[in-house]
Order: C-alpha cells, then sequence, then structure tokens
C-alpha cells in the first residue's frame, strides 16, 4: 500500500515552530543590560602570533631614558592562549618602558573622532608606576601624544583594568596605547582590547528659543554690596569678593576695606572684616581650600607724579569655615598686582607687582605650605627678574611655570614676551611665537580643557599706555612640544559698541574674561576697546576640540571691562561682577549667565561619591542616575584682572560598570594640584551635573 | 473536545514554547559577556571591569606624597614582591625641552631697584581724582578729546597737576568747561 510519506512537522506545527524562534529572539533582542559582543578593534590582542624576531606581531618596544630593563614575551601562565607580554625594569634613572601598538595603517586602530573607546588589559604587576598612555594620529601632525587614562594598581594575579577614553579628537584617525612602567618593577600584559563606547546621544529637544544655542544672561535683582574686584569661588561654594578700598581713595583714606562673601544659593552676601587694604591683591587656594592672600595697596599714586602704586608685604589667610581672615608672616617684598600659582606640592609662588616705593618688586616669593609661611629672600631661589604685573604664570605638567606673555599695564616683557621659567633650576627660557607681545595687556590665558593637553590660548589684549583698539588676536601653544611655539589661533569673533554700533574687522577686546565649563569648552565674555573705555559686547565659546570659536553667545548686558571679572559656579553658571570706567565710576550689578547646554534637558545626578579625598593616582567610585559621557575635577576660580593662572580643567577618564563608575585621577600633582575641585559629570545629552566638591591631596 | 480543552498535542508546543523562552531567558543570564564582552555603549554600560567593585579604600596615600618629577630616586632593584594598595609615584612626561634653547640664568643681585613710572596705569593723573582715569593717549581717531571725556561720562573734570594735555583753555582749574 502506498502511504503518503507525512512531513516530521505539520504546517501547524511549523508555524509553531517559527512563533518559539521569533518569540525567543524578540526576547534576546528586546531585554536591556545585555548585549552582544562588539568588535574587539585590536590586532593580535592576545599576542599569540609572533613575527620573526620573536616579538607579537603589530607590537612593539616603546620608552625613553636611562634605565635597565628587558622585554619578554612568557609563556609562564599567560591570561590566555600562550603567549604574554612581560616588561622587567630592573633599575630607571630616567623615562620609561613600554609595549606599544605598532604605530602604522595596518596595526593602528582607525577610530572616528568624537567617539570614545573602552579599552581594557589584563595585567599584573609589582610597581604601581604605571599608566595606560595613548597616542593619536593627526592627519596634520602625525602622531602625536594624547592622553594618560589610569594608572594600574599593583596585582599579583591577573586583573583587568578598563577605561573609557575622552571623546577622540577632531582630525584624528588612529589610535595607539599600550601600558607604560616608569618604576622598578615588573609588568605583565595579556589579552587587550578596544571596543567602541559610543552611543548616538537620544534625541534632544529645547524650547528656550535663543537661549538653545546661545544661553541666557540674567542680571540679579540686587547689588553687590562691594566692588567685587576680586573673586574666588571658595570649597563651599561660596564666593568671596574682596575689594579692599576699591579704586576709591577716599575709602583708602578712611580705612575702609571691604570684603563680601556671596551665596549663590540664596542670593545673600555676609560682610567679613577687612584687616589691610587687599585692593589689589593676589590670591589662590590653598590645598586645604582656605585662600591666600599676598600684598595690596600700600598707597595711590601721587596727583604730581612723585609716586606711582605701592604694594602691601601684608599677607593673611581667608577662611570659609571661620570666614575669617588670619594674618601670616610678610612677604619679603611689596606685592601690588603680583601672580599666584599653586604647586604641586601645595606651595605658592608669587611674582612681579610693585613694591613698597613703587618699583617693581624683581623677588621670587615661596609661601611654604608646609611651614605656613612665606620663606624669606634667602631661602627661595631668586632669578631677579622683573615679570611685570599679574603675569599669567601657569604650572606646566614638570612643574615649571610658563609664562603666557598675558598681562596687566603697558608693554609685554623684552624678548619673546613668553618664557618657561624653572623655579628649582633656577632658569629662565625664552618662548616665540606670541604675536603683538605689546598689546596682550589684560589679554586672559587659560590651560585649555583638559589639563592633560597641555595646552594654552591666549585671547585678545590692547595697550593701556599706547591705547591703540584692543586686537583680536588668539594664540596657542602646546606644551607638550619638544620646543613649544605658540601658533596663531582663530580671531576673536567680533560684537558690538556702545549703542550697538558694530565692531570693525580690526576691533577685538582687551579686559576678557575666560571661563572654563564642565563641558570642556571655554566661554570667553567681556571686555573693551580702550583703556578702562568702551565696552565690547560679544561672547563665544572656544571649542578646544576644533580650535574653533562658536560665535553669537549671549552677551551681558552690563559692561564689563576694567575691574570685572568672570568664573564658573558649582552649578554650572557663570557669574559675572564689576566694571570700573575711567570716570571712576563702578558698576555693582551681578549678571549670571546660563549656558546653553542648561536648556538641553535634564542634568545627570551624582548619587554618590566614595568619600571626598581623593588620593592621586587612584580610581574614585562614583554612582550616577544615567549613562555620562565625562567627567572632570574643575579647579574654582580664583580671578582678578582677567587673571586666573590655576584655573583649570582635569579630564577624569572612566571605568565604567553600568551607572557605577570608576574615575581615574591622574598620579601627577602638577596636572591638579593639591585643593578642592568641582567634580562634574556630562550626560550623553551634553548636560552637565551640578558639581560635588572633592579634595584631592 | 470542547472548546476551552488542550490537546495534548497542543499542551506539547505550549511546553516546547515555555521552554524556548526559559531557554533564551537562560542564555541572556549565562552568554559570554562580562569581562570578555564588548560594551553595550553610554546607554547601558556592561561591566567592564574585573575588579569591580573597586576595594573600600583604593591605594590609600602615603603620608608623603611626592610632587616632584619622577623618577626622583637612584636606580634601584625591582621590588620581590607586589605590594597591594602601593600609590604610584608622579607620571610626568618629558615635554617641553626646549633642546637648543639657551637659559637665561639668574640676574645678579640688585643694587638699584626696578624702576617703574608712576603712571603705570596708563592714565594722565594730573586730571580727575586719583580713581579716574583721563588717558595718558586718547584713542586712534580722537579729535576732540573733551567731546571724548564728555561722552564718557567725565564731568567737573577738575586739574590736579599741571595742564599737560591743554584741556583747561581758560585756566580756571577745570578741564573741558569752557
Amino acid at each position: 500500500m502506498n502511504r503518503r510519506t507525512l512531513p516530521l512537522f505539520s504546517r501547524r506545527d511549523r508555524i509553531r515552530v517559527a512563533q518559539v524562534v521569533i518569540l525567543t529572539l524578540l526576547l534576546v533582542l528586546a531585554v536591556p543590560g545585555r548585549s552582544f559582543a562588539g568588535a574587539n578593534l585590536l590586532s593580535n590582542p592576545g599576542l599569540e602570533v609572533l613575527a620573526a624576531d620573536g616579538f607579537p606581531v603589530c607590537w612593539e618596544r616603546s620608552g625613553w631614558g636611562d634605565s635597565t630593563h628587558t622585554f619578554e614575551v612568557t609563556h609562564t601562565a599567560p591570561h590566555g592562549g600562550t603567549n604574554a607580554m612581560k616588561v622587567t625594569v630592573d633599575a630607571i634613572s630616567s623615562g620609561d618602558r613600554k609595549a606599544l601598538m605598532l604605530e602604522n595603517p595596518s596595526c593602528a586602530p582607525n577610530v572616528a573622532p568624537g567617539h570614545q573607546y573602552d579599552v581594557s588589559v589584563w595585567y599584573k604587576t609589582t610597581t604601581p608606576n604605571t599608566v595606560m598612555t595613548m597616542f593619536r594620529h593627526d592627519v596634520a601632525q602625525g602622531w602625536v601624544y594624547w592622553t594618560d587614562l589610569a594608572t594600574l594598581t599593583t596585582s599579583a594575579a591577573w586583573k583587568r583594568q578598563t577605561v573609557r577614553t575622552p571623546p577622540v579628537p577632531a582630525n584624528t584617525d588612529q589610535i595607539v596605547w599600550g601600558v607604560t612602567i616608569y618604576g622598578a618593577g615588573t609588568l605583565q600584559t595579556d589579552d587587550y582590547s578596544m571596543v567602541d563606547a559610543t552611543q548616538a546621544a537620544p534625541g534632544t529637544s529645547c524650547s528656550a528659543g535663543p537661549a538653545c544655542t546661545a544661553g541666557a544672561w540674567q542680571v540679579m535683582p540686587f547689588d553687590s554690596p562691594v566692588r567685587g574686584i576680586h573673586a574666588v569661588v571658595l570649597k563651599n561654594g561660596n564666593v568671596l569678593l574682596v575689594a579692599g578700598s576699591g579704586n576709591d581713595p577716599a575709602a583708602f583714606t578712611a580705612g575702609t576695606f571691604k570684603t563680601a562673601v556671596y551665596s549663590p544659593r540664596t542670593g545673600t552676601f555676609a560682610d567679613v572684616p577687612t584687616p589691610a587694604d587687599l585692593f589689589c591683591a593676589g590670591h589662590v587656594q590653598l590645598a586645604d581650600g582656605r585662600v591666600l592672600i599676598m600684598g595690596g595697596n600700600k598707597d595711590y599714586p601721587a596727583a604730581d607724579g612723585s609716586h606711582g602704586y605701592k604694594g602691601l608685604k601684608d599677607s593673611f589667610v581667608f577662611d570659609p569655615d571661620t570666614m575669617a581672615y588670619t594674618r601670616v608672616n610678610d612677604m619679603s617684598g611689596g606685592s601690588w598686582y603680583p601672580s599666584a600659582t599653586v604647586m604641586g606640592n601645595g606651595d605658592v609662588i608669587s611674582l612681579g607687582g610693585l613694591g613698597e616705593d613703587s618699583s617693581g618688586t624683581v623677588a621670587t616669593q615661596y609661601f611654604d605650605s608646609s611651614e605656613q609661611r612665606w620663606l624669606s629672600l634667602n631661602e627661595a631661589n631668586q632669578s631677579w627678574s622683573f615679570w611685570g604685573l599679574y603675569p599669567s604664570m601657569i604650572l606646566m605638567q614638570d612643574g615649571r611655570l610658563f609664562y603666557s606673555g598675558s598681562h596687566v599695564f603697558g608693554n609685554g616683557l623684552p624678548g619673546t614676551g613668553a618664557s618657561i621659567y624653572d623655579y628649582g633650576a633656577n632658569t629662565i627660557t625664552p618662548v616665540s611665537g606670541l604675536r603683538n607681545k605689546d598689546e596682550r595687556d589684560q589679554s586672559m590665558s587659560v590651560l585649555l580643557p583638559p589639563a592633560q593637553d597641555q595646552r594654552v590660548l591666549t585671547v585678545g589684549g590692547g595697550n593701556i599706555d599706547s591705547n591703540p583698539d584692543a586686537n583680536r588676536l588668539t594664540d596657542l601653544i602646546d606644551l607638550k612640544q619638544a620646543d613649544p611655539v605658540y601658533r596663531p589661533g582663530p580671531p576673536l569673533p567680533t560684537g558690538t559698541l556702545t549703542g550697538g554700533v558694530p565692531q570693525t574687522a580690526a576691533q577685538g577686546k582687551m579686559y576678557v574674561s575666560a571661563v572654563l565649563l564642565p563641558d570642556g569648552k571655554v566661554f570667553e565674555t567681556g571686555g573693551g576697546l580702550h583703556n578702562r573705555a568702551d565696552p565690547v559686547y560679544e561672547a563665544s565659546m572656544f571649542d578646544p576640540a576644533t580650535d574653533t570659536f562658536i560665535p553669537g553667545m549671549a552677551t551681558d548686558p552690563v559692561p564689563r571691562t576694567y575691574h570685572s571679572s568672570a568664573f564658573l559656579l558649582p552649578d554650572g553658571r557663570v557669574m559675572s561682577v564689576g566694571d570700573n570706567p575711567g570716570n571712576g565710576s563702578f558698576d555693582m550689578r551681578i549678571s549670571v549667565y546660563s549656558p546653553p547646554y542648561l536648556f538641553k534637558g535634564g542634568r545627570p545626578q551624582i548619587l554618590s561619591v566614595a568619600g571626598d579625598q581623593w588620593a592621586y593616582g587612584t580610581s574614585k567610585q562614583i554612582t550616577v542616575d544615567g549613562p555620562i559621557l565625562k567627567a572632570s575635577l574643575i579647579r574654582p576660580e580664583a580671578v582678578t584682572h582677567s587673571s586666573d593662572p590655576n584655573q583649570r580643567y582635569v579630564d577624569l577618564p572612566m571605568t565604567v560598570n553600568g551607572n557605577t563608575i570608576g574615575l581615574n585621577l591622574t598620579s601627577n600633582p602638577n596636572l591638579a594640584p593639591p585643593g578642592w575641585y568641582m567634580l562634574y559629570v556630562v550626560g550623553t545629552n551634553g548636560v552637565p551635573s551640578v558639581a560635588q566638591w572633592v579634595q584631592v591631596k | 473536545m470542547g472548546p476551552g480543552q488542550v490537546t495534548p498535542k497542543r499542551r506539547a508546543w505550549s511546553i516546547l514554547g515555555a521552554a524556548g523562552v526559559l531557554a533564551a531567558g537562560v542564555w541572556l543570564l549565562a552568554a559570554p559577556g562580562g569581562d570578555d564582552a564588548a560594551p553595550a555603549g553610554a546607554a547601558a554600560p556592561r561591566p567592564t571591569d574585573s575588579t569591580w567593585p573597586l576595594s573600600g579604600t583604593p591605594a590609600a596615600a602615603p603620608a608623603t606624597s611626592a610632587a616632584t618629577a619622577v623618577p626622583s630616586s637612584p636606580p634601584a632593584p625591582a621590588p620581590p614582591a607586589p605590594a597591594p594598595g602601593a600609590a604610584a609615584e608622579p607620571f610626568v612626561q618629558s615635554f617641553a625641552g626646549q633642546p637648543g634653547v639657551r637659559p637665561q640664568r639668574p640676574l645678579p643681585s640688585p643694587t638699584v631697584t626696578h624702576h617703574v613710572r608712576p603712571n603705570v596705569d596708563g592714565c594722565d593723573h594730573n586730571y580727575g581724582t586719583i580713581t579716574q582715569c583721563v588717558p595718558w593717549r586718547f584713542p586712534p581717531g580722537t579729535a576732540d578729546r573733551c567731546a571724548w571725556l564728555a561722552a564718557h561720562g567725565f564731568k567737573e573734570l577738575r586739574v590736579a597737576g599741571v595742564d599737560r594735555q591743554k584741556l583747561d583753555s581758560d585756566g580756571n582749574g577745570i578741564a573741558c568747561d569752557d
């Protein structure tokens, strides 16, 4: 009998099988929290393939300096496969060693600008002197150093370190990286990985009109009770406004010296008894968050020209906890318009200014933080050089000071107008390339975000003596270069003058304020065209990733020329104070700027921070309420006269585990001098959190 | 067989379906991931660090945290064993060596003061109060200095010193009032 062969599955059965398969697939794809492995972008990540010389394909021995060391492909207990890399440094007096991915088109992983990557490595190390170091291929410059990500803690067992890179800079097409060992010890590595961690940001919507792209200013409905000539953001988020006599000779004669502490949260002010005329002093936060004030105004100039301004030798410490000044020992010389830079060890170096007799102060004045006193002349290294008034002395990653050429009053210093000062070696070496160095009076210099990039931007300037139209010059310098020189930057955007008159193409501004923001951009605002005259209404956003200005930011309705300052508040807004035109008036209004990022959506929340005491070279855990793009520490400003050489944005490379993030703090105190910092995270919508305060020590 | 009844075959398929869903769930939980998987992106990052969670006190800093360039100590042999919790020395790059640039040595200790002229602020203090600032040099293109001063809010400008800029043509001690 012929029997019809029955199918294994009936039609209905096949449909049901299909339903089960589809349901399973849907479940796999729809359930969040787990995803498929992304491509490891590295070639020979496990070091398993060896070249003819016995070294892994696509890897090279790298490093520099004087050391006794060996590179070995070890087969003893690798993490995976049969090979691991073993670098042993027996002795080292300088430099470092690392196994590095080959810098060639075939081996170096390709990357996309703006993307972030999770890089990871399994390792063992007997020394903590290790760091994950990145290099990038710039389409214009070739291979250049990019950044350091994280220190690896010692471990006898295999351990994995994963860090998310910052967004890849513009003009970058490839990167390479490796683990640097720079101390005596043994480092083993294996099973490297690098995957693209970038996900398109969710759509943003903004209903704030022009504020969506330009931000918005608000003039406070109350005035400052003091002339805010000196402004210091305190470790508790309040703002110290120091006037002293406030450029008011009548107040000086009467001995009326003023200080107020402003609380941005409440809009209230607290008066602080002021022990001396701190007008024209220098100031910087110490490692413990107190503020060191140095010098001030001993006398105003005589009308007959018999003497000029005279500087005080007095020095005080303001304590935000007690809201009081305490006197410390005198400086070795009078200091009217001195610089103040905190060093990696917490000490402070002050240069320049005018002495008690109106002459230029040529002493290097050194505050020893361990002894809480100013050293005497003979105790500090002396170069006997005059550095001018409020010279911008920016701490470099190796502890030297970069004099950017930004200064106050008149011409720049002789020579190239910029230099590197090595306090330890007591040498000064010129730096070239700064344009019109004699017209950079009351320009502003900032160490661009992130501090790890070691680049400085100098913006605008004029000259109160020759009194030309202030300029639009910006100059950039990369202090990572072997022989750094300034390069021309993009011109400042033009704005309008009083009455809405457009500036000419040649007109820029002095008295400019430049403020580092938590999204990594620099907001520049305020300024004037001439000596204490002719405010310029212009504001823009400088993007260090592209070295371009985004023009057309909202402008402060209040003129901000001489004796004006702008600074970042912990909530991500920018506060602006002061204006002291030549007619002798002073604008007491306070204005606050909300950048565009505050109109782009909800703010990420820092839910917890594993302690507010952060040690160098460690990772600190935070929890957040959603995905974040980046994290940073921003040193609170201490600014006057367009000068705050301590302002800096320190990138915190992230180790990401869902909403728990490990933030990797540099091991180098010169990149983040000890002190209290504002910790920000930025969400995928580009919106920064409100800062939390942490102390780096 | 009534409409509410389940045939053995239908029951078998139901069991098979449930088993498939269960298998998918088990796979989701047990599938390769964690340390060997790629990140899920910023929206749902996966665990990426086998050391996670970090120890409570990561790398407690020693009492003396060096702030000098490294290596600051003479060559030393490799330590025999790991030192858990040891802090890293500062990692300092060898940037900006300025090869070939001749450093300026310290100047000799000065025997005279460094002169700075009294009107360092660019103001002509022959006029007005000390806090006022009549420009020592007016901006380029200023044809009428009195008009410029008036436009910039200067009123009843007293000649405090000498009439250097000839602004007091009537000699009454008040600039720009004629």
